[in-house]
């Protein structure tokens, strides 16, 4: 399902959302649980703190709801409190892991050996250089979209996309071989 | 999808690297095939308690809200009656000061008279408070709370009124106060019927 394809009727959806509507937020998430879960899943690489990432930014749309002037569609402001969630959760983790000098790891389940590869090699992106990557990607978003969640510049944007492909490409085709006999 | 597909799926996708990496492909197409295996991490499904969880704080929030709402009207309500206190303590010394001793009390024929006046307005109330109560509960939440506030006040003033009048039925001034506050009541439950304010 792509975000960008939305509720029918959007304004008045929001303006549900903002009388504090809990049914309106029910149909929301439907809406958007697989990517939301699947984008915050991807940037944490912890389920634990995908799941806690989505409560936390539902509760903060409801929290701002009001302040919503309709300038941009609802998936977008969605996914930039997600984005910023995570954003804040990947800062407070790796201060605690640095606290307690653990090496971050993600815990993704055992999966066949390429994809296991390419989400170990995408977590291992810079941050917002994996935001772009995997809200492009994988999440199927235009590069205007993804600028305007980021709040980063289309160039800047597009910069991300190309040097994330280059570092997998040579994760992939480079450091790889040998390894998939 | 069972193991044997999934293995038969993974072994595409290696047979498909393996080629690549064969004969040294242009970055386009090593692109092109991580950008493809990018799209298979699509899978997670959220897990299924998750909107529980969500619709949990939600609704606590939405509570958290309502009680806010609910805090200014309660200041509000005891100033109410701060000066309806105040300004009743004032009307009943002004006039009990100025009358002689006497004239405050109702004979028998005008206290009934008063007392069938008072039942005709509680039973107007009463009938009144049933078709309100499904309105109110339709009505902009601080609304509701405004016309709530307001009738408690006004019930209290009736029961106050009520109570002063167990030691002294007679009281003309109390049972002056008792239908002006009656009348309060029944216009104010039009008002909620009729949707004025």
């Amino acid at each position: 399902m792509k975000l960008s394809q939305g509720i029918e009727n959007e304004h008045q959806f929001i303006r549900r959302c903002q009388q504090g509507d809990v049914q309106a937020y029910a149909m929301l998430y439907k809406q958007y649980e697989r990517p939301l879960f699947n984008t915050a899943l991807r940037m944490s690489g912890n389920p634990q703190d995908a799941e806690d990432a989505v409560q936390i930014a539902f509760l903060k749309l409801y929290r701002s709801i009001d302040k919503f002037q309709f300038k941009s569609k609802l998936s977008t402001y969605l996914y930039r409190i997600l984005m910023n969630v995570c954003f804040d959760q990947m800062e407070k983790r790796k201060r605690e892991m640095e606290k307690q000098n653990i090496p971050t790891e993600s815990s993704y389940s055992e999966k066949p050996d390429l994809k296991l590869h390419l989400e170990k090699a995408i977590s291992a992106l810079p941050e917002k250089m994996r935001a772009c990557f995997v809200l492009f990607a994988i999440e199927d978003l235009k590069q205007e979209e993804i600028s305007e969640i980021l709040h980063l510049k289309i160039g800047t944007v597009k910069a991300h996309i190309f040097a994330a492909k280059a570092k997998l490409r040579a994760s992939f085709f480079e450091s790889l071989p040998g390894e998939l006999s | 999808m069972n193991k044997n597909e999934f293995d038969k799926m993974d072994e595409n996708w290696k047979q498909r690297f393996r080629d690549l990496q064969q004969k040294s492909a242009p970055e386009s197409e090593q692109d092109k095939f991580i950008l493809d295996l990018a799209k298979t991490l699509q899978e997670p499904e959220a897990p299924p308690l998750l909107w529980a969880k969500i619709e949990n704080k939600l609704r606590n929030e939405k509570q958290q809200n309502q009680k806010q709402i609910w805090r200014p009207s309660l200041y509000l309500r005891v100033a109410a009656m701060v000066i309806l206190v105040v300004g009743a303590g004032f009307f009943w010394q002004k006039y009990t000061a100025n009358e002689p001793s006497g004239k405050g009390v109702l004979n028998q024929t005008a206290l009934q008279k008063v007392i069938s006046t008072e039942k005709a307005y509680e039973t107007a109330i009463s009938e009144l408070e049933k078709q309100a109560t499904p309105k109110m509960q339709k009505m902009d939440i601080e609304l509701l709370f405004l016309y709530r506030d307001k009738l408690a006040t006004i019930d209290e003033q009736i029961a106050e009124c009520r109570q002063a009048l167990k030691e002294n039925p007679g009281n003309a001034h109390i049972r002056r106060y008792v239908l002006a506050a009656l009348r309060d009541k029944k216009e104010t439950l039009t008002e909620i019927l009729q949707g004025t304010i």
